[in-house]
């Protein structure tokens, strides 16, 4: 960067190290809870991005890139984060500082990716994690002596203790301004002739000027995503690759191995009689402690004790708190809602749009919270690494991994901070796979329709047996179509390779307070920041579609209808019941309100859509109120019992157990088509609601958070495969039960 | 088989031996050397899963685990026989 323009411009700091380094913890320390994600441009890949104010008032904007234990890109994915480093992508600034954080219990895999970093020719500092766990462990690093070796400052830091934190900031500070003078290890000649004359060879095919380590890449992986940027034939290219590489080949490598054997052999110099390790007391005692919590029997047994720690803590200690929110939103709401009444769409507005929707957004708090500090401590201790080993070939098959054990656990209380919770699966592939299934994992909102249904049809005509079993067979429906889906995702639809799974079992570490507090609350903090907007957004267009064209005419139409029908039904006279109707709190005037609410909803801009809907979902048996009520339940599906409440015209103050809402549906019928007169509700159509309502994707939270963790293109294709899923399914039970029963 | 050289897929628990060859076709060999796995590292098979797969190993000094269809890139020189 230019000198002048250094006192405005926030300096670029970029993290980069291996998974599970604590390179988190790091940024976190660095800056705080204020950091927000950000996609590279084109690709899924993230980065989490958050401003340091350092002591000197200085500002700088630092990244946390995605764990890697190389600069090797087989995917789009990993190249736009390796051309980042190099200043090479449009929109992303290149890092005036790169900070490796390595781990000091393992300093030479951490290493291999750092001797990489120190070729890109940005000033590299390296800050060694973890050292208090090492002193315990009996290593001795010579951090001195490394420095001097390789050119670099080097720091010994414990990120999440916050020690070494301020050597670090000044570290950086004084790399930014004089750039340390880096030693990058020397490559035999054989091989630097291989790559000089490869990149002469391309310069002079296209004109691109490759740089050494993009070079370096596109010759030594086996297939490079970096290739693309040679702007050569490809023909052409696969030659000249073959010429260098058989120039290798000559001098007694593998031109595969090559970059392996030589690094580790020069990361063996480097940390020779620097990196010493006396006594191996700690180690054995967590070889101990894994003999028992990854043993076939007994291992299993505490995994499945935690998870149902984990899994009542989200679905009950939560529940409480989210009671309360309900709670405080609607006594807000109410009182509110007395101060709006002179102008009732502003009322409205506020009320049902605004204060609903705000309470919408926090409602899901608690859970991300307290599912987030079980994470944070399941992987800070090393116990989730141990979790995985023991789930994973549950999932392998379809293309998950043992880590979406957790994200679809957690989506049965709720999808989003199960969607959340993706975010700890590293594979690309498996983590888009994991978040575009856990939204079919029977979530709590569920429980009210398929109680409705359930206690509504099949309990009185089949008996508890049935209906209980019916029940668990809903709540498990999701499931089992979850797997063949991401089997299909997997194998047939996503183009994203899937990385092997390698994963390190780190030893076991006592979880750090304070950083599992840190990231539970980035995890809240992001989702209000992010998702939250959109959620509240999305509820107030559903608000207005529901309450718009609000016309004083219709008002008044479903009013003298409500008389007429009145004065039909009693036998009374028309001004016997005006009479009645002058007192607010009489029945009839509960009545007639609850008949103009369900009038006016008709002939909103969502009623007029169900209307127009009712062919498409006919078919699964619903006609155009059903369709409303589904319709009006996309942003939140638990909405669809108010949304019949309404529409059968008994009021929206209405719960699943509501009587006089399960005998409004018993004794609705078809009012038009090949179906008039027939009984609406039928125990195929319950089933066929039901069926729905476990596969349809009926929650703005869910899209808005998958849109948050990946892209709104995923969120869409997401929201319209569940869509489809749930279409069919319900039709297809809809007429395979009216043909059994 | 003493001092004969296996598959690591193919160990059993307890056993140690040194990486003797890589499969470089295979694609996740890479990713694996960069993790560590090289010609003579030592390794120590510590365990199965429950259901079979993964399997947890020691390389050098860390404990990984892997699934049997990377580990079958790999060849092992035993040491001891158990």
């Amino acid at each position: 960067m230019n000198a002048d323009s250094g006192q405005k411009q926030p300096l670029q700091v970029s993290l980069a190290g291996n998974p599970n380094v604590g390179k988190t913890s790091l940024f976190n320390r660095l800056t705080g809870l204020r950091h927000h994600v950000a996609n590279y441009p084109g690709v899924t890949v993230e980065r989490r991005i958050g401003q340091h104010n350092t002591t000197e008032g200085n500002i700088w904007d630092v990244t946390d890139l995605p764990g890697t234990y190389s600069l090797a890109a087989a995917s789009p994915d990993e190249r736009v984060v390796v051309e980042s480093l190099m200043g090479h992508v449009p929109e992303v600034k290149k890092p005036d500082v790169i900070v490796t954080v390595a781990d000091a219990t393992n300093i030479a895999r951490s290493f291999f990716l750092l001797t990489q970093l120190m070729e890109l020719g940005c000033p590299v500092v390296l800050a060694i994690n973890f050292a208090d766990t090492a002193r315990q462990l009996g290593f001795n690093i010579d951090i001195d002596g490394i420095a001097r070796e390789l050119g670099i400052p080097v720091v010994l830091i414990s990120a999440a203790q916050g020690e070494g934190i301020k050597e670090l900031c000044q570290a950086i500070e004084r790399a930014a301004k004089f750039p340390p003078p880096v030693r990058v290890m020397e490559w035999p000649s054989y091989l630097s002739g291989a790559v000089d004359g490869f990149m002469r060879q391309v310069e002079a095919g296209s004109g691109k000027r490759l740089e050494k380590a993009e070079a370096l890449r596109v010759l030594l992986d086996a297939n490079s995503a970096l290739r693309e940027l040679c702007g050569v034939p490809s023909g052409q290219l696969e030659k000249w690759i073959a010429e260098a590489r058989e120039k290798i080949f000559q001098a007694g490598f593998n031109p595969l191995s090559v970059e392996a054997v030589l690094r580790y052999d020069y990361i063996g110099k480097v940390t020779a009689g620097r990196v010493s390790h006396s006594g191996t007391q700690q180690e054995t005692w967590s070889d101990k402690i894994d003999a028992v919590l990854t043993h076939r029997v007994g291992g299993l047994a505490i995994f499945l004790a935690l998870m149902w720690m984990v899994f009542q803590a989200v679905y009950s200690w939560a529940g409480l708190m989210m009671d309360l929110i309900d709670a405080g939103t609607g006594w807000v709401g109410k009182n509110v809602g007395v101060l709006l009444e002179g102008s009732p769409a502003t009322q409205s507005l506020v009320v049902d749009g605004i204060i609903a929707g705000v309470g919408g957004v926090i409602i899901f708090i608690p859970q991300i919270l307290i599912l987030f500090i079980f994470i944070s401590v399941l992987e800070s201790t090393g116990y989730m690494a141990r979790a995985v080993f023991l789930m994973d070939k549950l999932f392998s098959w379809s293309g998950l991994n043992g880590k979406s054990f957790i994200p679809m656990l957690s989506s049965y209380a709720c999808s989003i901070p199960g969607v959340m919770a993706a975010r700890t699966i590293e594979d690309p592939r498996a983590r888009l796979v994991t978040i575009l299934i856990v939204p079919l994992m029977s979530c709590s909102a569920r429980l009210p329709v398929y109680a409705l249904m359930i206690g509504a049809f099949i309990e009185p005509a089949y008996g508890p047996f049935v209906a209980g079993a019916v029940l668990f067979g809903v709540q498990i429906f999701g499931l089992l179509v979850a797997g063949p889906v991401a089997w299909t995702l997997h194998n047939f639809i996503l183009r994203i390779p899937s990385q092997p799974f390698l994963l390190e079992m780190p030893p076991y570490r006592p979880p750090v307070i304070g950083e599992v507090l840190r990231r539970a609350a980035g995890a809240g903090w992001e989702f209000l920041e992010r998702a939250g907007t959109v959620i509240l957004a999305l509820s107030i267009l559903v608000w207005a579609l529901l309450y718009f064209p609000r016309s004083e005419d219709a008002k008044m139409t479903a009013e003298n209808a409500f008389v007429a029908k009145a004065v039909q039904e009693q036998g009374l006279a028309k001004n016997e019941i005006m009479l009645a109707l002058e007192k607010p709190e009489s029945k009839l005037a509960v009545a007639r309100n609850h008949a103009v609410e369900g009038a006016l909803v008709r002939q909103s801009y969502l009623g007029r859509l169900g209307h127009w809907m009712e062919p498409v979902f006919a078919p699964a048996g619903f006609d155009w109120r059903i369709t409303i009520a589904v319709l009006a339940s996309f942003p939140a599906r638990e909405i669809v019992i108010s949304s019949l409440g309404i529409l059968f015209q008994i009021g929206n103050d209405v719960d699943e157990d509501s009587a006089t809402l399960r005998e409004a549906m018993a004794g609705a019928r078809w009012d038009s088509g090949y179906r008039a007169g027939q009984l609406l509700f039928t125990v195929p159509t319950a089933l066929s609601m039901m069926v729905f309502f476990a596969l349809c994707m009926q929650c703005a939270a869910t899209l808005a958070i998958m849109a948050q963790e990946t892209s709104w293109r995923w969120a869409a294709i997401g929201f319209i495969y569940m869509t489809v899923l749930a279409w069919v399914g319900a039709v297809a039970t809809y007429h395979f039960a009216g043909w059994l029963l | 088989m003493k001092n004969g050289t296996l598959n690591l897929a193919a160990m059993k628990s307890g056993q140690r031996g040194k990486i003797a060859e890589m499969d470089l076709n295979h694609p996740s060999c890479q990713r694996m050397m960069a993790m560590g796995f090289l010609i003579g590292v030592p390794v120590e098979f510590l365990r199965v899963a429950p259901m079979g797969d993964p399997i947890a190993i020691r390389l050098g000094s860390q404990v990984l685990s892997l699934r049997r269809a990377e580990a079958a890139a790999i060849t092992i020189v035993c040491q001891e026989v158990v």
